[in-house]
């Protein structure tokens, strides 16, 4: 404990430089998972595309059970070393939780209710952005921070090809048998997953209207 | 505003839905649709606002076919009232009511006026229940919800696809009884769709029975129930159509002259006893306190006593005949006072009269 402290102290200026980088993947990946994602999930949601949206249903929760190294090893392959292969990597690992639950949550709210908005002469953008999104809020939310806790793990991984990141701390640590190092380059990784998902959580809350929240 | 349907026709590939239907929904009548399922009641309603669209004919409102106007106009011209499920969970009761005048971008003032008038309408307290959502509710005040949301931005139609079919049949009397109230007051033309012929014969100004996309039978409440053109109709009617007629007729359509009314304080006795009144009204503050028959006031001895014989049965002059039969077994007697709705006597209904009533098929 004292050497993880005392490792942790001496190399506090790497190990933020680590921590930006980590921090900056994440970000960039995430936020282009969320913008496509969502976009996908909307897409294949919408009325007449019932059967689209089945198929990328059903493709998306088959590719979850992939594991991260195996997307991360073929980009590697396909792509090279580097943070921008990570990035498309870390985008496509993100992207599958976001797609998923974006569409189902959406797929899901009562249809009954969507007829009710559209006979009272909602146009089709307003459907979407005042019944469907509001009341899909908890499902998005939920595979934005499945995701994002995915992402945040795996651009540990990422720092194996090059990507740089706190992956980088705890691997050489690895080669150097150095459980200091090891250990402080994993209270960083998991901080920032914890803190992540206690600010979505809180955003979530926060965008989720009270009269949904009754209900359960 | 009226409505027609000319050769109005659905088909569903092989399937048809909807076969050559002409019919006209009356200006500020409410027109009941009823059959059983699949009978095409519910997709003529949803091609009213095009929420299907019809194979081939034309729907005419007020002169003008819907093709020429445009969908989301259309929709929001008319109200559209379904079953309690349709309220949207994560808003306000306020905010349900308000989605078709903010569609329609009322200002905000008027907008909140409205809503807080149409709560009162529906017998919700606005300062109560505007900033509730749905699920605080009970099904039956969800369901006025609807109907305040319906008329938001005072639609001259309305449609109304089976509104009170998931509430409990107690509530549901309620709910319909006060929706009469509603009506009267507002005078919409109102298309209603249900499976509950009570409901229909209760409510319908108007009844049009479908049978596998077509109209078996079409005409006023009670000219369909006195003379049903077939053994579909029959069915439909059931056995006790007549007594079901009791239900549409009102008890204010039905009432004779004011029987004789004293102040409960300044009532005489003996001076009532010679009165050829069969019940004897007494009020408070020109109130309704209560009655005594006639007859019964032989029995007693001191004014003091008045309250051992006095009833406080009465009738309010918007319940049905079947209510006021019901009221009358209830309380054992033969002749009721009618109140408006200050509690002000105004006048009182027998038996005999209900009798003579449905005989004459309510004319």
């Amino acid at each position: 404990m004292q050497d993880v402290i005392t490792y942790m102290t001496e190399n506090f200026g790497y190990i933020m430089t680590k921590t930006f980088q980590h921090t900056y993947l994440f970000l960039i990946s995430w936020g282009l998972a969320i913008i496509v994602g969502m976009a996908i999930g909307i897409f294949v949601s919408r009325p007449g595309r019932q059967k689209i949206g089945k198929v990328v249903l059903s493709i998306t929760s088959i590719t979850q059970s992939v594991p991260s190294i195996a997307v991360i090893a073929l980009v590697f392959v396909f792509m090279g070393i580097g943070a921008a292969p990570s990035i498309f990597a870390l985008f496509l690992y993100s992207l599958v939780p976001i797609v998923f639950n974006t569409a189902s949550g959406l797929l899901s709210v009562d249809k009954k209710m969507i007829e009710a908005a559209k006979g009272m002469g909602m146009t089709k953008k307003k459907v979407l952005w005042s019944i469907e999104i509001p009341n899909s809020i908890p499902t998005i939310f939920s595979g934005l921070r499945n995701s994002a806790i995915i992402n945040i793990g795996t651009t540990t991984i990422a720092s194996a090809v090059g990507a740089g990141g706190l992956g980088e701390i705890i691997f050489i640590g690895l080669s150097y048998f150095d459980y200091a190092m090891i250990i402080g380059g994993a209270i960083p990784v998991s901080l920032m997953a914890i803190f992540t998902d206690v600010i979505l959580a809180f955003i979530e809350k926060s965008l989720t209207s009270k009269g949904l929240r009754l209900i359960d | 505003m009226s409505i027609q349907l000319k050769n109005l026709k659905k088909n569903y590939n092989d399937f048809t839905a909807v076969n050559n239907v002409n019919l006209e929904f009356q200006d500020k009548k409410l027109s009941v649709l009823i059959g059983p399922s699949g009978c095409g009641k519910t997709t003529i309603l949803k091609m009213l606002n095009r929420l299907i669209e019809r194979t081939s004919g034309d729907i005419i409102i007020d002169g003008k076919s819907i093709d020429n106007i445009n969908t989301i106009d259309l929709r929001r011209s008319m109200g559209y009232v379904i079953q309690e499920i349709g309220l949207f969970p994560h808003m306000t009761v306020f905010d349900n009511i308000a989605v078709v005048p903010r569609l329609l971008k009322w200002s905000e003032n008027k907008i909140k006026n409205r809503v807080f008038e149409l709560l009162d309408l529906v017998n919700l307290d606005p300062s109560i229940n505007a900033k509730k959502y749905p699920a605080q509710l009970s099904g039956g005040q969800r369901q006025r919800v609807g109907v305040a949301r319906g008329l938001a931005a005072d639609p001259d139609i309305l449609l109304m696809d089976e509104p009170f079919g998931a509430i409990d049949p107690i509530n549901r009397e309620t709910l319909q009884n006060g929706f009469l109230e509603i009506q009267e007051k507002i005078q919409k033309t109102i298309v209603f769709v249900t499976h509950d012929i009570r409901e229909a014969i209760k409510l319908g100004d108007r009844i049009v029975i479908l049978n596998q996309g077509n109209i078996e039978q079409e005409g006023s409440t009670l000219e369909v129930v006195k003379n049903p053109k077939n053994q579909f109709v029959r069915n439909i009617l059931g056995e006790d159509s007549e007594f079901k007629t009791l239900e549409f007729m009102k008890v204010s359509d039905s009432i004779s002259d004011i029987p004789k009314t004293y102040d409960v304080d300044e009532l005489d006795i003996e001076k009532a006893k010679h009165d050829d009144s069969k019940i004897i009204v007494l009020t408070k503050d020109d109130k309704f306190f209560g009655f005594v028959e006639n007859r019964t006031l032989n029995s007693l001895s001191s004014k003091k006593d008045i309250k051992n014989i006095m009833k406080t049965y009465r009738l309010k002059k918007q319940l049905s005949l079947f209510d006021a039969l019901n009221i009358m077994l209830r309380a054992g007697v033969s002749i009721l006072p009618v109140i408006d709705k200050d509690n002000k006597v105004i006048g009182m209904i027998d038996f005999s009269s209900i009798f003579s009533k449905i005989n004459s098929g309510g004319e």
